[in-house]
C-alpha cells in the first residue's frame, strides 16, 4: 500500500575474469539489483536513477533488439529454483538445444540437429552429470533437484561468454551436492575466464568460491573487500553481526543475532538504513547516508560513519 | 547402566514405507534410538534420509509400518487420531516452513491460543489473554504489537517464533523441531536458536532436533545421529561425534560443510570429498546403502548390511570398516 | 463506548480494512457493488418505490394498453395495460429471490459435502460424495432443469427446485479442490496433532481458506441462476403469469416485437444489468482473495 523504495544507491563493479560474491539476507535487494541488470524486473518496477554499464553499453537505455542480443550472447543468469527455471513440458534436449541455437555461439557452417546435440552433450558432461544421454532425453521432473540445477548451470555455461549471474544457485540443494556444484562452477568459470556474480545468503558457499565480496543491506552495498579480508576482518557492524551469527563447528554456541528488523521499504530509515539496529549509531548516521569508501590501503571499502573520514 | 524407565522416548525397530505409484518408498527402515528427559537429540541427514519422516511418525502424523514408539513407557505407535487427548498436550512439533505452519486467516492470538482452548487450559477471557501474552513474551515477541497481526505481516523468524509459542503452550515434555531454522536468514536463525535454548532450560524440555546443518547441530545437541537413506549410520555424543567421525558418509558430510574460519577448516576431515548422487529411496542399493558413493567400499559392502558396532562408549557406527 | 469497540473487533477479526483496499483498487468492482446493492434495494423496496405496485399482480388496464414510454408510464405498458417499469422492478424481486433461495439451498449443501470429501480425501467418504456429485454434473444443466420442470407442474418454486438440484455439485467440486489442497498443509497437521477435532478443523481451519473461490462463485452465480431461471420462464416452465418474472416478460413481449418493443427490451436490459453488476462484484471479490499468497 505504497511505494517500495528498494534500491538505495547501489555501487559495484566486476572486472573481466573476476569472481564477485554478493552476500545479503532476504529483503536486502540483491535479486532486484540483478534483475535490473538484465532488465527483467516486474512491470510495476521503476528505475529512478543511476546507470549500469556492461562492456561499454549503458544497459538501462538499450533498445529492445540490442538488449536481447546482449542477453543472448554475453550475459547469463542462473536462478534460484531450478524447478521453475526449466519448462516442465519440454525434454532437456529441447530446452538446452534452444539455448544453444539462439546463443549464436556455433561457429562454422550450418546449425544441424547433430551439432546441437553434440554441443548439448558436451555441456552436460562438463557439469559432471552421470549418464548425459539419458538426462538429455528426460523431462525435468524425472531428474533430482541437484541434477536440474546442474542442467541450468550447463545451459548457462554452454553459452556464457562474459558474465554469469548466479542467484542462490545452490540454496535448494543438499550440502554434499552443493559442495560439488560450487566446486564445479568455480572450475568452469576459471577455465573459460568468465566473470561471475554469485549471490547467496550462505556465507560459507561464497567464501570458497569468489575473490571479492560485497555485503548488501537495505538496498545498498555496505562493505566490499577481498574474500579473505572480509571474513577475517569485517568492518561494518552489520557484517560483524552477521558473521557472528553463523554457528561454528567449534561449538561456541549462538550469538544474539542482530536486533531489530529489516527496513520497511515504504518508509525506510533516513541516513544509513542500518542505524536503527546499530549499537554504534551516532547522530550523523540518522542524517546522512555513508558512502562506500576505502577504509584503509588494502582496497577494503565500508559504508559506515565509523570509518568514513569526514 | 541407565534405568530404561527413565527414557522419555524410545524408538524400536521403527519402519515406515509409503506405497506410491512409482513403487514403495522406504522412508525409515529399522531405526532405533532413545531420547532422555531434558536432552536435545539431534537427527542429521540430507534429502531422502528419512529424518523428517521420523519426526512425523513420532508425532503421529503417519502410522508406523512396523516397530514401536514408547513415550514415557507408553506405546504410542498409532496415528494421532487414535491417540488419547492428554497425550497430545505432551508432544508438540515445530515445522520447517514458517509460511505454511500458520493459518493465514488467523491472528497471532488465535494461533497461539488454540492449544489453550483445545485443552481447556485457560478459563475465561482474561486468563486466556494473559496466558497468550506470557507465551509471546517467552518467545520475545511483544504481545501488544503482535497479538492482532496475521502471519502475512510477519517475517520468517517471527512466524517461527509464533510456531514455537504455540508448541510450548501446553507445557509439553518433548518437542520435535523439524528443520526449524532452515528457511530463515542466518542472523534470525541465531535469535531463534537462542530462544529455543533458553526455553529448554526454563521449561525443562526435551528436543528432537532435525536438521541437515552440521554447524548448527554442533551447538545444539547433546547426542547426534546421522541418517542416510532410511537408516541411522552413526550416533554418538556431540563432542565425540565431531572429534572422531568414523562412518565414511559422516566424513563426507562434514567435509562438505561450508565454514567461515580457517580454525573450522582444520576440524573438517580432509581425506574425503563428496561424490555421487543420493540413490532413490524406492530402490536402495543392496547391502550397505552407502556403498555406491563410498571410496572405501569393499566386496562385502555390496551384499551385506552392516550392523552397529560400539566403537567407544556410547559411539555406534554401522560400517563394515569397523569390523575389519 | 461499546459500539465502536465491537466494530473495531470485527475489523480486526475479518481484516476489513485490507480487504476493502484490495477490492476498491478496481473502479469496475465498485460499479459492480453499486449495481448489486441497487438491485437488492429495488428488490426489497419494490412495493414502495414503484409507481403502480398493483400492476405487478392480477390487474388489467385495457384503456392504457400498448402505451409507448411516456411521462406517466416511463417504460410504457404491456398488452394488458400494466406498467412495464413497475413490473420490471418487481421482476428484480423475483429474480433475486430465486437466486437467494437457490443459493441458500445449494451453497451449504455443496460446500459442506466438498469440505468433508476434501478432508477425508482418499477414503470411501471422498469417493461416495464425489461420484454422487459427478452423476449430477454429467447431465447437461438445461436438460435436467427442463426435464424436472416439465414433469412437475410449471411454477417458480418448481423451477427453483430444478435449478438447485443441478447446481449443488459445482460447489462440491470447487470446495473439494480447495479443501484437499489445504488438507496436508502444515497448519492443518499442527491442529490435528494438537487434538483439534475433525469438525473444528474443517470449519475453522480449512473453510476460511477456501472462501475466496466460494464467495466469488456465489456472486457470479447470482447472474447465472437468474439467467437460467429466465430461460425456464421463457419456455414457460418457470414463473407463470401474472408473476412479473423478467424472463416471462421477455418471452411474452416477444409476441409484440418490434412494434411494442418496450415490453421485451426493458426487462431484457434489466436482466443484463443485474448479471453485469454481480459479475463485476464477483471480480472484485476475487481480487480480495487472490493476494492471500504468502
Amino acid at each position: 500500500m505504497g511505494k517500495l523504495k528498494v534500491l538505495n544507491g547501489v555501487d559495484f563493479s566486476v572486472n573481466k575474469g573476476e569472481k564477485v560474491g554478493i552476500i545479503g539476507e532476504s529483503g536486502c535487494g540483491k535479486t532486484t539489483t540483478m534483475k535490473s541488470i538484465l532488465r527483467i524486473l516486474a512491470t510495476n518496477a521503476v528505475v529512478e536513477g543511476g546507470e549500469i554499464r556492461f562492456r561499454g553499453h549503458e544497459m538501462l537505455s538499450l533498445d529492445k533488439k540490442k538488449l536481447n542480443e546482449v542477453r543472448r550472447k554475453n550475459l547469463t543468469m542462473i536462478f534460484q529454483d531450478p524447478t521453475s527455471a526449466l519448462n516442465p513440458v519440454f525434454k532437456v534436449a529441447s530446452i538446452l538445444g534452444d539455448v544453444i541455437k539462439s546463443s549464436g555461439n556455433i561457429d562454422g557452417g550450418k546449425v544441424t540437429k547433430q551439432l546441437v546435440r553434440e554441443k548439448s552433450l558436451d555441456a552436460l558432461k562438463e557439469v559432471s552429470l552421470p549418464d548425459p544421454e539419458r538426462v538429455l532425453d528426460s523431462y525435468p521432473f524425472q531428474l533430482s533437484g541437484g541434477m536440474r540445477q546442474r542442467v541450468c548451470i550447463a545451459m548457462s555455461l554452454a553459452t556464457a561468454k562474459d558474465l554469469l549471474i548466479a542467484d542462490e544457485p545452490t540454496t535448494n540443494l543438499d550440502v554434499t551436492i552443493q559442495d560439488q556444484v560450487l566446486r564445479l562452477m568455480k572450475d568452469l568459470v576459471n577455465k573459460k575466464n568468465l566473470s561471475i556474480i554469485l549471490i547467496s545468503h550462505a556465507l560459507g558457499a561464497i567464501r570458497n568460491t569468489v575473490d571479492t565480496v560485497y555485503v548488501m543491506y537495505g538496498g545498498c552495498m555496505i562493505e566490499a573487500a577481498a574474500t579473505g579480508r572480509l571474513f577475517s576482518n569485517p568492518m561494518h557492524p552489520y557484517t560483524q553481526g552477521l558473521l557472528k551469527s553463523v554457528p561454528k563447528l567449534t561449538g561456541a554456541g549462538f550469538s544474539e543475532g542482530i536486533q531489530g528488523r529489516i527496513p520497511d521499504y515504504i518508509d525506510p530509515p533516513t541516513g544509513c538504513r542500518f542505524h536503527p539496529r546499530c549499537e554504534y549509531a551516532f547522530e550523523i548516521c540518522k542524517k546522512e547516508k555513508p558512502r562506500l569508501l576505502k577504509a584503509n590501503a588494502d582496497n577494503h571499502r565500508v559504508a559506515c560513519w565509523l570509518h568514513n573520514k569526514r | 547402566m541407565m534405568d530404561k524407565s527413565e527414557d522419555l522416548l524410545v524408538v524400536q525397530n521403527l519402519t515406515k514405507h509409503f506405497k506410491t505409484s512409482f513403487g514403495v518408498v522406504r522412508a525409515i527402515d529399522d531405526t532405533n534410538f532413545t531420547i532422555k528427559p531434558g536432552e536435545t537429540f539431534g537427527l542429521v541427514g540430507e534429502s531422502g534420509s528419512g529424518k523428517s519422516t521420523t519426526g512425523f511418525v513420532i508425532m503421529g502424523i503417519y502410522t508406523p509400518t512396523s516397530g514401536k514408539i514408547l513415550f514415557k513407557g507408553q506405546d504410542i505407535s498409532v496415528h494421532t487420531k487414535k491417540r488419547p487427548k492428554y497425550l497430545k498436550k505432551d508432544l508438540a512439533i515445530v515445522f520447517q516452513d514458517p509460511a505454511s505452519s500458520l493459518n493465514p486467516t488467523k491472528t497471532v492470538r488465535d494461533v497461539v491460543g488454540q492449544p489453550l482452548k483445545v485443552h481447556g487450559l485457560a478459563k475465561g477471557h482474561d486468563e486466556y489473554e494473559k496466558r497468550v501474552s506470557e507465551l509471546l513474551d517467552a518467545v520475545e515477541l511483544p504481545p501488544g504489537d503482535f497479538k492482532n497481526r496475521r502471519p502475512r505481516d510477519l517475517g520468517g523468524g517471527e512466524r517461527q517464533a509464533v510456531a514455537i509459542a504455540r508448541a510450548i503452550a501446553t507445557n509439553p515434555s518433548l518437542i520435535v523441531l523439524d528443520e526449524p531454522t532452515s528457511a530463515l536468514d542466518v542472523s534470525i536463525q541465531a535469535k531463534i536458536m537462542k530462544v529455543l535454548m533458553r526455553l529448554q532450560k526454563e521449561l525443562n524440555l526435551s528436543y528432537l532436533f532435525i536438521t541437515h546443518d552440521l554447524s548448527l547441530m554442533r551447538n545444539v545437541s547433546s547426542r547426534v545421529a546421522i541418517m542416510y537413506l532410511a537408516k541411522i549410520v552413526e550416533f554418538a555424543p556431540t563432542a565425540v561425534f565431531f572429534q572422531n567421525p568414523l562412518h565414511p558418509y559422516t566424513q563426507m558430510l562434514l567435509s562438505s560443510v561450508p565454514v567461515l574460519t580457517d580454525e573450522e577448516e582444520k576440524l573438517k576431515p580432509q581425506e574425503i570429498v563428496s561424490t555421487g548422487e543420493v540413490p532413490s529411496a524406492i530402490n536402495p542399493p543392496p547391502g550397505c546403502r552407502f556403498h555406491t558413493r563410498c571410496p572405501f567400499a569393499m566386496e562385502t559392502c555390496k551384499v551385506n548390511e552392516p550392523t552397529f558396532v560400539m566403537v567407544e562408549p556410547d559411539h555406534y557406527v554401522a560400517c563394515h570398516l569397523m569390523t575389519k | 463506548m461499546r459500539i465502536p469497540e465491537i466494530m473495531r473487533k470485527i475489523f480486526v477479526k475479518y481484516d476489513v480494512k485490507r480487504k476493502w483496499y484490495r477490492f476498491s483498487r478496481s473502479s469496475l468492482s465498485k460499479v459492480g457493488l453499486v449495481i448489486a446493492l441497487a438491485s437488492v434495494f429495488l428488490a426489497l423496496a419494490a412495493p414502495y418505490v414503484t409507481p403502480y405496485p398493483k400492476h405487478a399482480g392480477l390487474v388489467t388496464n385495457f384503456k392504457d394498453k400498448f402505451e409507448p414510454p411516456n411521462l406517466s408510464y416511463l417504460f410504457g405498458t404491456d398488452e394488458l395495460g400494466r406498467d412495464v417499469l413497475t413490473r420490471t422492478i418487481f421482476g428484480f424481486q423475483y429474480s433475486l429471490m430465486m437466486a437467494a433461495v437457490v443459493l441458500a439451498l445449494v451453497v451449504p449443501l455443496g460446500v459442506i459435502s466438498g469440505l468433508i470429501a476434501g478432508y477425508y480425501r482418499g477414503t470411501w467418504i471422498d469417493t461416495l460424495i464425489m461420484r454422487v456429485s459427478d452423476v449430477f454434473i454429467a447431465v447437461p444443466p438445461l436438460v435436467l432443469a427442463l426435464s424436472i420442470a416439465a414433469v412437475l407442474t410449471p411454477s417458480l418454486f418448481n423451477a427453483m427446485m430444478a435449478v438447485s438440484l443441478m447446481w449443488w455439485p459445482w460447489y462440491t467440486r470447487l470446495t473439494y479442490n480447495a479443501a484437499s489442497g489445504l488438507r496436508n498443509e502444515y497448519f492443518v497437521q499442527a491442529s490435528e496433532v494438537m487434538g483439534v477435532s475433525p469438525l473444528r478443523i474443517i470449519f475453522s481451519e480449512i473453510l476460511p481458506n477456501c472462501l475466496g473461490p466460494i464467495l466469488t462463485k456465489i456472486t457470479l452465480d447470482v447472474g447465472w441462476v437468474i439467467l437460467l431461471g429466465s430461460a425456464l420462464s421463457y419456455v414457460g416452465l418457470g414463473a407463470q403469469p401474472p408473476t412479473p418474472d423478467l424472463g416471462t416478460m421477455v418471452a411474452n413481449g416477444g409476441n409484440y416485437m418490434p412494434d411494442a418493443w418496450w415490453i421485451s427490451i426493458f426487462p431484457a436490459i434489466a436482466i443484463s444489468i443485474i448479471i453485469l453488476g454481480f459479475n463485476l462484484l464477483g471480480d472484485g471479490i476475487r481480487d480480495i482473495f487472490v493476494e492471500e499468497a504468502r
